[in-house]
């Protein structure tokens, strides 16, 4: 899989096309299953912030947003995966997150990458029903799922890829996996490494949820 | 890199602007090189945004403004209106003017709002206290002003804090990662516990070499001949006598279960394969010595010279790059490097750092016209997976390692099988654009005076684009154009 934050599909403005045949350069050498970014822009035609901030979710943003992912699947010829991004910031809208995304899928065909820690994450930092959000998320659109470590941080939950995954984690992942089919399931660590022993008991109980619900279309 | 595109806007009240100190501009042929000074970002104005720009320097009233903009580029008064007001518009929403009653352009997206708030400190703080105004004068509408309104300045001020602090970490990536410490061999134990194991073991180790790239003197300490011989032959040309004082010492260890680069007790490098570790003891040797130096800029570029000055060849990776610097080597230019330019601090000249000139799987056919025993070098793996041959450079190829030469070209070479092989001069603006596009790195934040080095620097240069088919053909148009 190619995972990226490059492609800011809720900027405003064309698609740069330099930066679109380096990805579809890259996409022919690397022949992934899918291409993923963030449900996010990270660069307008003034700015580019250097990573994906969150969008007023809208019918505008809708239709902009769509056009964008249609250039890109259409470029790629490939699945292109939106992951749920996790931010400090609330953006209002006349959509929720989750019906944004129902609605995208189906203009579109592209897919979900949930990241179920961000979820998590935002749901404790925001106030919100994490459970709520997923019951409102038409399940068949999440292709691809990701958890990983958490910690709280002066009050504020930091989705940090270190650490255990928190048992809070644990049964949103299970309600994931209860509502639907995935085709692949990912734990995310980019630092605090633990044992390899304790690492593969973090992947058995992955494979151990995905394997009840005979939920997971491809190897974990 | 960015051009500032103009469209019609309306509305703009009579008034003097001022500029924050944010931004700063130099001309370059007829076009503006902006300098953001909090982003550290360089842009190329466009010839309206430009004369815009001088005008708010020059102190002109917007209403003189748009005369005059509309005299020089034959305008009608509202087109010319729409210009400096969507310019001004711009500005004031990233912070680089200050104005009493500057609008945005056409309703602008939610997001061109939002990343405005994100990079614009003092935005920030007038909204803090006054949204409504701010969103007025951002000129947003409907659903997407009430959603700006809504935000909290407290969760602005905690994103763009995140922002900055991602693009920090992204400038100063740390030596020796958690990756690496943790990282498991493929003999099951960790880099560590390899690393420990054969520290040990170089303690009598079983080879030594010293290499000398810019200023710094390098000390490899291997624990097996075999890891020696490997990395010798990338770094041989770089050898030297033992020296008085060596400023960096490696230790290459490990075995069966992979190689560990050491820098003192800190695994930096490991790779699995004997044939992975010339390219990796290379870059590490590199990375040392570029981080000892006081330089202006790295470009990514293969560099010659012609005995007087040097022509820069910045491209990225697949253009042909290392294959016309091989070329031109070959054809009596003396050898600088095949991937970095070095530009001095003070004086931005280049430094030689002669890193062996590394062919591709792709190229070794037309290097081996020119050096037929190419094909039995020994291969080498680089981190991305792609194969290399080191060329064993004889002395009098390369440069003296304590010259500096003056830059006197930039060409870009851009290899394509379809493409006919000519020599062809582009503006020194879009030169600098590329310019930037291949700038690696600067040491630290640049400033104004930085920017206009850069930009003086350029003036000084010949610039081309080379697309090429025929390597022979290309060293001939350079050899014929770049005599000394």
């Amino acid at each position: 899989m190619v995972h990226t934050e490059q492609l800011s599909v809720g900027a405003p403005g064309p698609l740069e096309a330099s930066e679109l045949a380096a990805l579809v350069a890259l996409i022919r050498d690397v022949k992934p299953l899918w291409l993923s970014d963030h449900l996010g822009f990270r660069c307008t035609q003034e700015v580019d912030l250097g990573s994906p901030v969150p969008l007023s979710f809208n019918p505008r943003t809708l239709d902009l947003v769509a056009a964008r992912v249609c250039r890109i699947m259409d470029a790629c010829r490939l699945p292109l995966l939106l992951e749920n991004l996790n931010s400090p910031l609330v953006v209002q809208g006349t959509l929720s997150e989750p019906a944004f995304l129902n609605r995208l899928c189906a203009m579109t065909g592209c897919g979900v990458l949930l990241d179920v820690t961000g979820l998590f994450v935002s749901s404790r930092n925001h106030g919100f029903d994490a459970l709520a959000w997923l019951q409102e998320l038409d399940p068949a659109c999440v292709v691809q799922v990701h958890v990983g470590g958490c910690r709280e941080n002066d009050g504020r939950w930091e989705d940090a890829h270190a650490g255990p995954v928190p048992e809070e984690v644990w049964a949103l992942l299970a309600e994931v996996l209860q509502r639907g089919s995935i085709e692949a399931l990912v734990l995310e660590r980019d630092a605090g490494f633990p044992s390899p022993e304790e690492l593969a008991r973090e992947l058995r109980r992955m494979k151990a949820l995905a394997d009840a619900g005979d939920r997971i279309g491809t190897d974990a | 890199m960015q051009e500032t595109a103009l469209a019609p806007t309306p509305r703009l009240p009579d008034q003097h602007v001022r500029t924050t100190g944010g931004g700063c501009l130099f001309v370059l042929d007829d076009v503006g090189v902006f300098f953001a000074v909090a982003r550290q970002e360089l842009y190329v104005f466009n010839t309206s945004a430009t004369f815009i720009w001088c005008c708010v320097e020059e102190d002109l009233s917007t209403d003189a403004m748009v005369q005059r903009y509309g005299e020089v580029f034959n305008l009608s008064p509202q087109e010319a209106e729409e210009h400096v007001a969507l310019a001004l518009g711009q500005w004031w929403g990233l912070g680089y003017i200050e104005a009493p009653d500057i609008h945005g352009a056409t309703p602008p997206s939610f997001a061109t709002a939002l990343a405005q708030m994100l990079s614009n400190d003092r935005l920030r703080v007038e909204f803090a206290s006054a949204p409504e105004e701010i969103a007025r004068r951002l000129n947003l509408e409907g659903s997407e002003r009430d959603a700006f309104i809504a935000l909290e300045p407290a969760r602005l001020e905690q994103q763009a804090q995140l922002l900055q602090d991602r693009m920090g970490r992204r400038a100063t990536p740390p030596v020796g990662t958690d990756t690496l410490f943790c990282g498991v061999t493929h003999g099951g134990r960790t880099v560590l516990e390899l690393a420990v194991d054969g520290r040990m073991q170089c303690l009598a180790g079983a080879a030594e070499r010293h290499y000398r790239l810019l200023d710094t003197n390098c000390r490899l300490r291997f624990a097996s001949v075999e890891a020696e011989s490997y990395v010798h032959a990338a770094l041989g040309h770089l050898a030297v006598d033992e020296p008085a004082e060596s400023h960096v010492t490696f230790d290459i260890v490990g075995g069966n279960d992979g190689h560990v680069v050491l820098d003192g007790l800190i695994p930096v490098r490991y790779c699995r394969q004997l044939e992975q570790l010339a390219p990796l003891v290379k870059n590490a040797v590199a990375v040392a010595a570029i981080r000892r130096h006081r330089f202006f800029l790295l470009l990514h570029a293969g560099v010659v010279s012609n005995g007087e000055r040097c022509i820069l060849l910045p491209a990225a990776a697949g253009s042909g790059k290392s294959t016309l610097t091989a070329g031109l080597t070959f054809a009596g230019f003396r050898y600088f490097s095949d991937e970095v330019a070095v530009l001095e601090e003070e004086t931005l000249s280049v430094r030689p750092f002669p890193l062996s000139l590394g062919v591709k799987r792709g190229a070794l056919t037309t290097i081996a016209e020119l050096w037929p025993e190419a094909h039995a070098l020994d291969a080498h793996t680089r981190f991305d997976g792609e194969q290399v041959r080191y060329l064993p450079l004889p002395p009098e190829c390369c440069a003296p390692p304590e010259t500096a030469c003056v830059a006197g070209w930039l060409i870009f070479p851009r290899y394509g099988a379809d493409l006919d092989t000519e020599l062809r001069p582009i503006r020194r603006s879009d030169a600098l654009r590329r310019v930037i596009d291949e700038c690696m790195a600067f040491p630290k934040s640049w400033d104004e005076r930085a920017v206009e080095k850069l930009v003086q620097w350029m003036r000084t240069l010949e610039c081309y684009e080379l697309p090429m088919s025929s390597l022979g053909r290309a060293v001939e148009l350079i050899t014929e154009r770049c005599r000394p």
